[in-house]
């Protein structure tokens, strides 16, 4: 019975455990080209990598307007920039973000528990396409995270992308590549430097703009090499 | 997202013309004060190196040379008026990171230039293929539209992103004015030299039209993405 109530509360709540990883070291990477500031430096057009290093057992799901998300909060982030010959890896505080996944709506990337699922940085279709997810599209997505929310949604629109796509669809508790338009957006709207809540970091505070660019996502379940 | 759109298919026309236009480019000195340079290119693909095949595998590209030797792209000497850069002497080589593997090789001499076109925007690594040494503007990696299309040159340090490609026989479109194949030949005929063996890259990851399976076109064929830098001053 308590077990009962025990999920009930958890449904209720929007969170309910994957529970059927396996469990599993994982790696999210997300790679992007964009502008923000790292304690007092503000950096325009840096490589920024964000690595979340968990396991696949943290992974759950949310539900919320029809979709399910699957997010994992429970891991060790860590910031590098790189501009020009300077490289700089700042860690992320604990409990500051953490991963989403909607493939519904095909967005992937990185959420803060302060500010929202868009931000600090995330990759979704960036409306290229005319295209609605759930309906025949008579124009393809560019970007692997929005061609397979769009096979997610309407099935025969698979004809527009190599089979091979269907190969990287994800739970986030198996290695995948997934790439799209980088966005980050605090909410409410707001430039980012001015985020009432940045994202801290043992180098500072760190803010990300938004940026015109394309960015490359992966999951890399299993042992990874050693920085 | 307008913007984006209109951004994008500038990107499709510019790089088609670039693709077409650059095999015949003459090239002059552009002057830049000599400093080493470092082009990095990076995305995430299928691989081959030394008959050993790599799936999904982070991998980087890296050319050092010296900026003296960038040559410009003349466009009062071209038929299509197409100006940009290019940077055939230096040393370039790979590495590749797939799980716990990491494997680095370098490429013999010749095998790899850079190339970027600033009239239609697009740019990466590019190879000379084949008895003819035709230019493969695409091959083994080349990005188009997005930011690289602001690149100023070669000498400018600076980061961009881009829709991947690693196409032999790009411009691919079927459409006027293009009127290419609609696909990538097989890589297999044209293999890049390393001190690890051949290395071959792939393009797994396609947009196609569904009534004949043929890429969609030479923007959104691809969907895969890359980053390309240019570091200069940076002793390798």
């Amino acid at each position: 019975m308590k077990q009962i109530i025990a999920i009930g509360f958890a449904l209720v709540l929007g969170l309910a455990a994957h529970g059927s990883a396996r469990a599993a070291p994982v790696v999210y990477t997300l790679y992007a080209v964009t502008d923000g500031k790292l304690g007092s430096q503000t950096f325009s057009q840096a490589q920024v990598t964000v690595t979340f290093k968990g396991d696949t057992t943290h992974v759950t799901t949310e539900q919320g307007q029809g979709a399910v998300v699957y997010r994992n909060d429970h891991g060790d982030a860590t910031v590098t920039l790189t501009q020009g010959a300077s490289k700089a890896v700042a860690h992320i505080a604990d409990g500051q973000i953490y991963v989403r996944y909607d493939p519904k709506n095909g967005a992937v990337g990185f959420a803060s528990f302060a500010v929202g699922p868009t931000y600090p940085i995330y990759l979704d279709s960036g409306g290229f396409s005319d295209c609605i997810y759930g309906h025949q599209c008579l124009y393809p997505f560019n970007q692997i995270v929005s061609a397979l929310a769009d096979v997610a949604g309407y099935g025969p629109d698979q004809a527009f992308y190599s089979m091979n796509l269907e190969a990287l669809s994800t739970n986030l508790t198996n290695s995948t590549l997934l790439t799209g338009y980088v966005d980050s957006a605090c909410m409410p709207p707001a430039p980012s430097v001015a985020c009432s809540s940045s994202i801290h970091t043992d180098l500072g505070d760190l803010y990300l703009q938004y940026s015109y660019g394309k960015g490359i996502f992966t999951v890399e379940v299993g042992e990874q090499e050693e920085d | 997202m307008t913007c984006r759109k209109v951004a994008s298919l500038i990107g499709i026309v510019r790089f088609v013309l670039a693709a077409t236009a650059a095999v015949g480019c003459l090239v002059a000195s552009t002057g830049a004060i000599a400093a080493p340079v470092t082009y990095t290119m990076f995305a995430v693909t299928d691989v081959s190196l030394g008959g050993r095949h790599f799936h999904k595998a982070q991998v980087y590209l890296k050319f050092v040379g010296n900026t003296d030797d960038i040559l410009q792209l003349n466009p009062d000497v071209t038929a299509d008026g197409v100006s940009g850069y290019k940077i055939v002497k230096g040393k370039a080589s790979l590495l590749i990171i797939n799980g716990k593997l990491r494997v680095k090789a370098n490429f013999l001499p010749d095998q790899l230039l850079v190339s970027l076109d600033t009239t239609n925007g697009g740019g990466g690594f590019s190879s000379q293929l084949g008895a003819a040494h035709h230019l493969e503007p695409a091959y083994p990696l080349a990005l188009d539209a997005s930011t690289i299309s602001s690149a100023p040159d070669l000498a400018t340090p600076g980061a961009y992103s881009g829709h991947a490609w690693s196409c032999i026989g790009f411009p691919v479109d079927p459409d006027p004015p293009v009127g290419g194949s609609g696909q990538c030949s097989d890589p297999a005929s044209f293999p890049l030299k390393t001190d690890r063996g051949d290395f071959f890259i792939y393009q797994p990851y396609l947009v196609l039209d569904p009534l004949d399976g043929k890429i969609h076109d030479d923007y959104s064929g691809t969907l895969n993405n890359g980053i390309f830098s240019v570091v200069v001053g940076a002793r390798d």
